[in-house]
């Protein structure tokens, strides 16, 4: 019964004692609270006056109307910068005609035997053949005229003919100059070769991924 | 000792922004006033601004205007398009000159370096810019009949240049644009053309920014 009180007693006066610590210690923590609240109401406070500085304009505290810069002031009245999109009553600039082609169509069928023959061949072009040679040459085989009619192609045997072989140029070939296109180029272009290499690497990762989760799920 | 450190954070914090607006401002900055105040006159009330002496300082400096301005009208808004400021009560007579801000939109009247109006105007789209500058005004034309554009009436036209750039009355509404002239609201463009006599001269500037360097 005696042990008991003493060390209640002891307890009491330990408790007092710790009591009085607990109560310092919390008050520190009060006034350490109370200060780190502070700085950052501070900081908070402070931010758009220095973001203002920072970035070269004047901050506009109230209560303390400074006297603005004469540029403030003009910009403070002005409606504002005008953005090019607000011209509502510009012309539209011309669509610009596309600049890449479409690809010729390399499945056409060919055309019945006597169909190309019904058509005569294509007139002789003297100056043009250079030109044209490597803009159509992707199409060529396809269109060009059978065995016998290139051979009627050849120049030499019409042209006898009196001025026969003279007007033909004339008339036609140069105001048909092709415009200069291009035949599409074989190498695939940039976006092509961007989604086809995302591709790879999306199939790598989706591999990658399934054999990381599954030697997750095997040990387990 | 985390909250110490917390504390310790904060204030460095708070030093850094201090120390970032106080370096910064510098340039910003006006002048530090002199021990005795400048005495600004007050004739013109709340409607007007005098400017002090660092104010005309720096906006020389930035390049805003080119010539001496003694006060400023108090425009308390944002002005919109068709808006525009009058107010000449107690302004002496005196050399009167044109300030044309392209980039704020705004055109300012002074008359001896007090402003005496201001407005929104339209200005040049592109391919047909206004033109920078300083220009006299050529001639003085009070209803004229655009000789470029189909007969487009042009109420207190002042010529500026003799490839017909001018200031004259137009519908100053968002969205549009002039080719060349610079478009101010017709009331504004009368009062403007009874002010302005053959040979002011008109400043015309594109490109006012605050430039930290300049000031």
């Amino acid at each position: 019964m005696v042990a008991p009180r003493s060390q209640s007693r002891s307890l009491r006066r330990l408790s007092a004692g710790s009591f009085a610590r607990r109560e310092k210690r919390a008050a520190a923590r009060r006034r350490g609270f109370l200060f780190a609240s502070a700085g950052a109401i501070a900081i908070v406070l402070a931010a758009p006056l220095s973001i203002a500085s920072f970035m070269g304009l004047e901050a506009s505290i109230p209560g303390f109307d400074s006297a603005k810069s004469f540029l403030a002031m003009m910009t403070d009245r002005s409606p504002g910068d005008r953005t090019k999109g607000e011209l509502t009553k510009l012309k539209q600039a011309k669509i610009a005609a596309p600049r890449e082609r479409a690809l010729g169509k390399i499945t056409k069928p060919e055309p019945p035997k006597e169909f190309l023959e019904a058509i005569a061949p294509p007139p002789p072009k003297l100056a043009e053949p250079t030109q044209f040679a490597p803009a159509v040459s992707g199409i060529a085989p396809l269109l060009a005229p059978p065995p016998g009619g290139g051979g009627g192609i050849v120049i030499p045997p019409q042209a006898p003919p009196p001025g026969g072989g003279g007007t033909p140029p004339t008339e036609e070939p140069p105001t048909e100059q092709p415009p200069t296109e291009e035949p599409p180029p074989a190498v695939p272009e940039p976006a092509t070769w961007a989604s086809m290499l995302l591709g790879f690497g999306l199939t790598g990762f989706m591999i990658r991924r399934r054999r990381r989760s599954l030697s997750a799920v095997v040990p387990g | 000792m985390k909250r110490w450190m917390v504390v310790a954070l904060a204030l460095a914090g708070l030093a850094t922004a201090a120390a970032a607006a106080w370096s910064t401002g510098v340039v910003e900055r006006p002048a530090p006033a002199l021990v005795a105040k400048e005495e600004l006159p007050s004739w013109g009330g709340a409607d007007r601004i005098f400017l002090t002496k660092a104010q005309i300082f720096q906006a020389r400096a930035q390049g805003a205007i080119d010539r001496d301005v003694q006060s400023v009208l108090n425009v308390r808004k944002r002005m919109h398009y068709g808006d525009f400021v009058w107010n000449d009560r107690q302004v002496p007579r005196g050399q009167v000159w044109v300030s044309v801000d392209l980039k704020r939109q705004l055109i300012s009247v002074y008359r001896a370096g007090h402003e005496i109006g201001t407005a929104v105007v339209l200005y040049g789209a592109e391919e047909k810019e206004t033109p920078d500058g300083v220009f006299p005004v050529l001639a003085k034309m009070k209803d004229h009949k655009s000789a470029t554009y189909g007969d487009a009436p042009m109420p207190y036209t002042l010529r500026l240049t003799n490839d017909g750039v001018s200031i004259h009355g137009s519908d100053v509404r968002w969205g549009a644009a002039t080719h060349g002239c610079i478009g101010v609201p017709v009331e504004f463009a009368q009062k403007l053309f009874d002010q302005v006599s053959k040979g002011d001269q008109v400043v015309i500037v594109s490109h006012a920014e605050p430039s930290r360097l300049a000031s």
